[in-house]
């Protein structure tokens, strides 16, 4: 609780919004263009009462000196992050993840009898969930070590992500045969089955933070859809850096449909597939990064 | 072979396309004309990473005139197309300083490379270059000249002059015999945002290949015929023309002055051709394609029919349309309120949470329902739904929402409580008969202390005062409440009686609240000490800089100190324009950009040279609220700064200049510029100028 009169109707101008700007960008990543200015302005007043400063400029102050401040970045992620998703997403993806991705990620890690992936930016869960079932349908892993790995800078999304309760949104795209196998029907919702939460695996990180990344260890494939398009470039290249330093050699990125690494990396060759294109770590280059 | 190219080049004779990238790479470090040589193979690499790093290296190789001459001579190369469109994008990369050459080039080369010079000159804003592409507009060659005409634009970037020269040629290029030509400078149209009449699109949508492009640029037309003819457009037999017609008359309408005039038209036109309103409700179901349901759901708004609030309440939940959901109600208006309300009650708590949210933007003063709604949502538990409903009683609520509101101002979740004090707040300036006669039923030591401080806090604001609050009767009662309050057990009850003793004022209060400087908790001392200088007590703020404290308790006492004193917060503050410390040092610039005088610019011009990037841009701001030609000066010498924030920053700040010699700087630098964020905000800066001049 927190008294205070809070913002009331007090403006955001220009420039209060370019220090936030780049204090979010910094912090977080996001790209946050001119024209977002409103939509900012209306999501951060009511913050302005919560940490209770009257200005915009007061609540730049905050965030940025404040000791105290990591607890409102925690609801700053909740508030500027999307976390819209669902069961299969981009089926075309998945397929080809699924028909053509993963046999030679067996192939490749033939000899450890491990695979990893690693969902970032998972928001709450659905995608991770997604790809183990796509792994478990595959048959290519019995008796392997598999783990699939979400993470996304929301808490609450975490925590969504943590139950795999589900509702109607999150199965506009998922086949009625596999919410049938992969579900259990309960009032509360559609609960992911245990043989697939047991290869799920959750965790809260921002991406720019690499040393908490490289917690994750050496992964095969790493998701990174419909994330990168709300960075700015210099967290794009930074997170593409983490990317490539965390999948094993001949590990793959998938981005989402509309993403690239054009102009972001060079480190990365383009594996063609027959219904997409992903990113290839190369095998052989001996001495780069 | 010199050896700083020895090692690049045998790099690129590797098989490996990531070794000849590294190659390239190193061939940055190494300048003169073997380096060049070598660039100009890299360019032409079978590779795209390769030729794309040599584009990028090609721009910083000296000596440039000779590294321009070169590429210059690759765009005419026949056969390697990858050498051309590297040359294309080494050219660009470089800037300026390629302009000339390009020109001249439209002139010499033969019509592939002319197309190709064209595109270097859209790369690169430039008022000369904008020239030279609007020659270009009638050149011999159909594709040279729609190249011309996309190329224009992005005239927008090199200044309003070049802005205002673009849509002229572009609107005179679409009475031309040339269709592609003609296209080519509809879409260039679209994207220069000219405000063109609609009398010069409307010949246009008759021809069946430009069309759709005439109808998505009339969306810029704010005129009651364009919105007529993109009304009846949506019927149009082809589904993409009527898309695009939904879409430019949504656009329209946005940006609009007379926004209710054209409203009006559009709707009857609309509500006149059922099949019209039929195919603008199975868009607003197009869940595919997310810009056409947003367009549709806005459209529907506007037709005001109580059947489809549903939509749009389901619009509210998509996120990727909620904003256009809101708009939709918000054009719909109270007439959409019993229905908004209908179905928030049967949906979950966000979607809940957010038709509330709306009903204080739809109803003009207290409507019933909507009251009655609200008051019911004080009931539920979800804090989004409690949210909202606080939000709006705040907005339309009266003295006897004041209990129920108060009731959560001690909720345990912070964003509910907040709310609910702010909400408090609002509704006693409003009515501060009920919120006094509440307040005095609440003790100092009670579980609700809080309400008791906010309603006797906001009684002494001036709303109150105007709304016949009479404090002078209740001041040593309230002052005696305050002081019972701040012994109490919660940090957040001494606090908002720091807070209310603050709006007293007066000597009394300031011997209370110097008592509370002495709290055991940060928050209560915090709020001590801003309520020190909001009642002007300059010598405990003096004694607080001096004493050794915590640098966030200095920081606040500076900033008190400057409402209190200012002359003594601005001698207390220059030491701390050097501090390591980037809390103090931003502190010390605030309270030295909120004075008057040459010291003040002298100081802010000190913090600028402070190596915290965050102090830098403090002082960027101080110093943007009055830009004399010295402040313009140093603020451009900030886009050399090493923090690509700063430079960024220092970009935005100058292209809020009307300031020729900010033109100069920005675009000086923009020439050098590697950053990909600094750049797109120097060529805003430069852009900037184009919408403010008017020049269309």
């Amino acid at each position: 609780m927190s008294p205070g009169s809070g913002g009331g109707d007090v403006p955001l101008s220009v420039e209060d919004f370019s220090l936030l700007r780049d204090a979010f960008g910094a912090r977080m990543g996001l790209s946050l263009s001119s024209s977002t200015k409103p939509a900012l302005e209306r999501r951060l007043r009511e913050r302005l009462a919560v940490v209770n400063v009257e200005t915009f400029a007061a609540y730049y102050q905050f965030l940025s000196f404040d000791p105290g401040a990591d607890e409102e970045w925690e609801a700053l992620y909740d508030l500027l992050t999307t976390s819209e998703t669902y069961l299969f997403r981009e089926d075309y993806q998945l397929r080809a993840f699924q028909d053509e991705v993963l046999p030679l990620l067996a192939d490749q890690a033939k000899t450890r009898r491990r695979l990893t992936v690693w969902s970032a930016g998972c928001s709450t869960g659905e995608e991770v969930y997604t790809i183990a079932m796509l792994i478990h349908e595959s048959s290519l892993f019995s008796g392997w070590d598999v783990r699939v790995f979400g993470s996304d800078i929301s808490k609450r999304c975490i925590g969504v992500a943590r139950r795999g309760v589900y509702g109607p949104s999150s199965f506009r795209t998922t086949p009625k045969e596999k919410r049938r196998a992969y579900f259990i029907e309960r009032p509360d919702g559609s609960h992911v089955v245990e043989r697939i939460r047991a290869m799920c695996h959750f965790g809260q990180m921002n991406l720019l933070e690499r040393d908490k990344a490289r917690l994750i260890g050496r992964v095969d494939a790493v998701f990174c859809r419909n994330v990168l398009i709300y960075f700015d470039p210099h967290a794009r290249r930074s997170t593409i850096d983490l990317f490539h330093e965390r999948l094993y050699p001949g590990g793959v990125l998938l981005l989402g449909h509309s993403e690239s690494l054009l102009n972001v990396s060079t480190a990365f060759e383009l594996l063609h597939l027959k219904e997409d294109l992903v990113y290839r770590k190369p095998r052989t280059f001996p001495g780069v990064l | 072979m010199t050896s700083d190219v020895r090692g690049p080049a045998a790099l690129l004779h590797e098989l490996d396309p990531e070794a000849r990238r590294r190659g390239v790479q190193q061939l940055g470090e190494a300048n003169g004309p073997e380096a060049i040589d070598w660039v100009l193979v890299a360019l032409g690499d079978v590779d795209w990473r390769v030729r794309k790093e040599a584009a990028t290296v090609a721009a910083s190789i000296e000596p440039r005139a000779t590294v321009i001459e070169r590429l210059l001579g690759a765009l005419r190369e026949q056969t390697n197309v990858g050498l051309r469109n590297a040359a294309v994008e080494a050219l660009i990369a470089i800037g300026t300083d390629s302009v000339p050459g390009a020109i001249r080039g439209l002139v010499e080369l033969d019509a592939d490379g002319r197309k190709l010079a064209v595109e270097v000159l859209g790369g690169v804003p430039d008022l000369a270059g904008t020239r030279a592409l609007t020659r270009a507009l009638v050149d011999e060659d159909a594709n040279v000249r729609a190249a011309a005409a996309e190329a224009l634009g992005t005239a927008g970037r090199a200044g309003s002059e070049a802005h205002g020269l673009a849509i002229s040629a572009l609107t005179s290029a679409l009475s031309t015999a040339d269709p592609l030509g003609r296209l080519a400078a509809l879409q260039s149209l679209t994207q220069l945002e000219a405000d063109l009449a609609w009398e010069i699109f409307e010949p246009l949508t008759r021809d069946p290949l430009l069309r759709r492009h005439a109808i998505r640029a009339a969306g810029r037309t704010h005129d009651v015929k364009a919105v007529a003819a993109l009304a009846r457009a949506i019927g149009d037999r082809s589904v993409a023309v009527a898309r695009d017609a939904l879409a430019a008359l949504i656009d329209c309408l946005g940006a609009a002055a007379d926004k209710e005039e054209l409203a009006r038209v559009a709707r009857r036109e609309i509500r006149a051709m059922p099949h019209v309103e039929e195919r603008i409700r199975a868009f607003a179901h197009s869940i595919d394609d997310s810009r056409l349901r947003g367009a549709a759901l806005v459209a529907l708004g506007l037709l005001r029919v109580r059947s489809d609030v549903p939509e749009l309440v389901r619009g509210l939940s998509d996120e990727d349309v909620a904003a256009r959901a809101e708009l939709a109600l918000r054009w719909f208006g109270q007439d959409a309120v019993s229905s908004l309300l209908e179905e928030g009650r049967k949906a979950a708590a966000p979607l809940r949470a957010a038709t509330l949210s709306l009903v204080p933007l739809l109803t003009e003063g207290a409507d019933g329902g909507a009251l009655e709604a609200l008051r019911e949502a004080l009931r539920a538990t979800d804090s989004d739904v409690l949210t909202a409903a606080i939000q709006g009683l705040a907005v339309a609520g009266d003295g006897a929402d004041l209990a129920a509101v108060a009731a959560h101002a001690t909720n345990a979740d912070a964003r509910v409580s907040a709310t609910a004090c702010a909400a408090l707040t609002t509704i006693a300036s409003r009515h501060p008969g009920p919120s006094r006669a509440l307040a005095e039923t609440i003790p100092p030591d009670s579980p609700a202390a809080v309400v008791g401080c906010l309603l006797r806090g906001a009684s002494l604001r001036p709303g109150a005062l105007a709304a016949g609050a009479q404090p002078d009767r209740t001041e040593s009662a309230d002052i005696a409440f305050f002081r019972g309050a701040l012994d109490h057990g919660d940090v957040h009850v001494r606090r908002a009686a720091v807070d209310g003793l603050a709006a007293i004022g007066g000597p009394t209060a300031a011997g209370v609240v110097a008592a509370a400087l002495a709290d055991e908790e940060h928050d209560v001392v915090l709020a001590a000490v801003r309520a020190m200088g909001r009642i002007g007590q300059a010598e405990p703020l003096v004694a607080l800089l001096e004493g050794g404290h915590a640098a966030a308790v200095v920081a606040a006492a500076l900033r008190a100190l400057g409402e209190a004193s200012p002359s003594r917060a601005f001698d207390a503050a220059w030491p701390l324009l050097r501090s390591d410390d980037p809390l103090l040092a931003s502190a010390a610039v605030e309270t030295i950009g909120q004075q008057r005088g040459a010291r003040r610019e002298q100081g802010l011009f000190l913090a600028l040279d402070h190596r915290d990037p965050d102090v830098v841009k403090s002082a960027l701001v101080e110093l943007s609220r009055d830009m004399s030609q010295r402040t313009l000066e140093r603020v451009g010498a900030c886009l050399d700064c090493a923090s690509y924030e700063v430079r960024r920053f220092a970009a935005e700040l100058l292209g809020a200049t009307e300031d020729p010699g900010a033109r100069a700087l920005v675009r000086a630098r923009l020439d050098r510029e590697a950053d990909p964020v600094v750049r797109e905000a120097l060529a805003q800066a430069l852009g900037a100028r184009s919408t403010r001049g008017g020049a269309t």
